[in-house]
């Protein structure tokens, strides 16, 4: 199956919550650890998983709605990452993608 | 897909692009590959540990949610770094006068330049690097890890990395505690009063500031964190000083000296380098600068106490390691004040001028980003980007931190410092 590489750094206190949405609307396992920059920065959590291209459309929302409610410092989809998203410009990476795929395109899985 | 490559995956999300790692081999140090077995076995940990490069001096510490598996991420350029800061304080005597304060500033100016770039603050970086006074001729590392390490003796080159890599692994291994107050002791002595001592120490201070200063600590001091890193410290202390004295053979009081080396290059790189983010939130707008001017203060805290409990625990190490069988009328502690106050005394003054030069330097940065805010801030960088492109020894000067990061020898500084804000990255 192709596949691609979703990966998500969150807060701390809704990592739980978005990786079960995000296991829950795969059926994948998401890898997850607990990042500290020894910085005095807060504890983020780090969560990497491998996503059907077919789903990628149906997990998408829920990172969206995490993105909203600013929990997420960075995305990765494929070979991009963003740091400190918007929700516009990650509805637009993985909508580019989404079209990239359906016309043909390998998509940087 | 192995572990290995699921850890791997993670390692390369967690580092910003275009950074790029490998497992760490030590620049071929048996003893620290000896340190880091010493860890694992004694406390029974799973940890790997990469090294970073094409990216700025940093550290991340990664551990799976189920404590199974953790990760150390070190960049090569804070090696480096540190036996700069080791070099400046070696030969800091050599120098007199207007030149010691020169070559001092210069390279805390220098590390500020890269620490800036880090946080992607082009015209913070490239100010700083103008700053630097003159010094050629003055060369005191190769910009290459493995030369660099290669400069100091065996001993000391196993202190500074083994003394980096306890401190990550302690963060591993001992959790921040909950609902710590300034009362939390250790080794016998509060927090508050390794403070309070501090202040005592630096001078007559009007009664009305030393009751505002004490404001901003109740109401803004972490003191969760800060005991948190102090435990660490003696960790990591603790167990190096134990390792180089078996790795070594040497009496404690040189392991003891090398140990407390090791903790002063990384104090005084990790607050500069906390210094270098402060600066970077308030010229993103995320902080005001009466809010940076508290949070540096509360840095200089922290940094002083956590100094104050490794040389208590100096003392109290060398007491035990001289009298292992304590005699009957009980050790005499404060017999080692003296001694561990011999260790201090000759280098007092150039931790004195160091601080002091990156006090300075830094309110000049912050003096400069207010006077460039708002719609002047895109003239300045352009005005600060011609001045890299027009002057061929600054240029060449980032050129070579760039190079030192890892980036590739076509780099174009100034192309590279224009696009350096950009958010997304084509890994």
């Amino acid at each position: 199956m192709n596949r691609i590489e979703l990966g998500v750094q969150c807060r701390t206190d809704v990592a739980e919550a978005l990786a079960t949405e995000l296991e829950k609307a795969t059926g994948d396992q998401v890898d997850q650890v607990e990042l500290n920059n020894l910085d005095g920065t807060p504890t983020m959590v780090l969560q990497v998983m491998q996503v059907a291209v077919s789903l990628v459309a149906a997990v998408a929302p829920i990172v969206a709605a995490y993105i909203t409610s600013n929990k997420v410092k960075k995305v990765k989809l494929g070979s991009i990452e963003i740091e400190n998203p918007t929700r516009e410009q990650w509805e637009h990476l993985w909508r580019e993608y989404v079209s990239s795929k359906s016309a043909g395109g390998s998509g940087g899985a | 897909m192995t572990s290995s490559e699921r850890l791997r995956r993670i390692v390369d999300f967690a580092l910003p692009k275009p950074c790029e790692f490998g497992e760490e081999n030590f620049a071929g140090d048996s003893p620290v590959r000896a340190f880091c077995d010493l860890l694992r076995d004694r406390h029974g940990l799973n940890f790997h540990v990469f090294v970073a490069w094409a990216c700025p001096p940093d550290v991340k510490v990664l551990q799976s949610r189920d404590r199974s598996a953790s990760a150390v991420i070190r960049s090569e350029r804070l090696d480096t770094l540190l036996i700069e800061y080791y070099h400046l304080r070696r030969l800091h005597n050599l120098w007199a006068g207007a030149l010691a304060r020169n070559v001092t500033a210069a390279g805390v100016l220098r590390w500020m330049c890269e620490f800036l770039i880090g946080y992607r603050q082009p015209e913070l970086a490239i100010l700083a690097h103008t700053l630097r006074p003159n010094i050629t001729g003055i060369q005191l590392i190769s910009p290459f890890r493995d030369e660099t390490l290669a400069s100091i003796p065996e001993l000391d080159r196993a202190a500074l990395q083994c003394f980096s890599l306890g401190h990550e692994v302690g963060h591993l291994l001992i959790p921040k505690q909950k609902n710590v107050t300034l009362n939390a002791l250790v080794d016998g002595l509060s927090l508050a009063q390794h403070i309070r001592t501090q202040e005592q120490q630096e001078g007559a201070v009007p009664d009305e500031i030393l009751a505002a200063l004490a404001d901003i600590r109740e109401r803004e001091l972490d003191a969760a964190n800060l005991l948190n890193e102090v435990e660490v410290d003696l960790f990591a202390f603790g167990t190096v000083v134990d390792f180089l004295c078996r790795a070594f053979s040497c009496p404690v009081e040189v392991a003891i000296e090398a140990t407390m080396l090791s903790f002063e290059c990384q104090s005084f790189i990790y607050g500069c380098k906390g210094t270098c983010q402060l600066l970077s939130l308030v010229a993103t707008g995320g902080l005001s600068e009466e809010e940076f001017r508290r949070r540096d203060y509360l840095i200089g805290v922290e940094i002083a106490t956590r100094a104050r409990a490794i040389v208590r625990r100096a003392g109290l190490v060398w007491t035990v390691a001289e009298h292992p069988s304590p005699p009957a009328e009980g050790r005499d502690y404060n017999a080692y004040v003296q001694k561990i106050d011999a260790l201090i005394r000759p280098t007092v003054g150039f931790t004195s001028l160091i601080a002091e030069v990156l006090h300075e330097q830094v309110y000049a940065l912050l003096a400069a980003l207010g006077e460039n805010a708002g719609p002047r801030r895109t003239l300045w960088l352009d005005s600060l980007l011609r001045l890299l492109e027009q002057d061929p020894q600054i240029r060449l000067d980032i050129y070579y931190i760039l190079i030192a990061f890892g980036c590739s020898g076509a780099v174009n500084a100034a192309a590279y410092l224009r696009q350096m804000r950009s958010s997304s990255h084509p890994v």
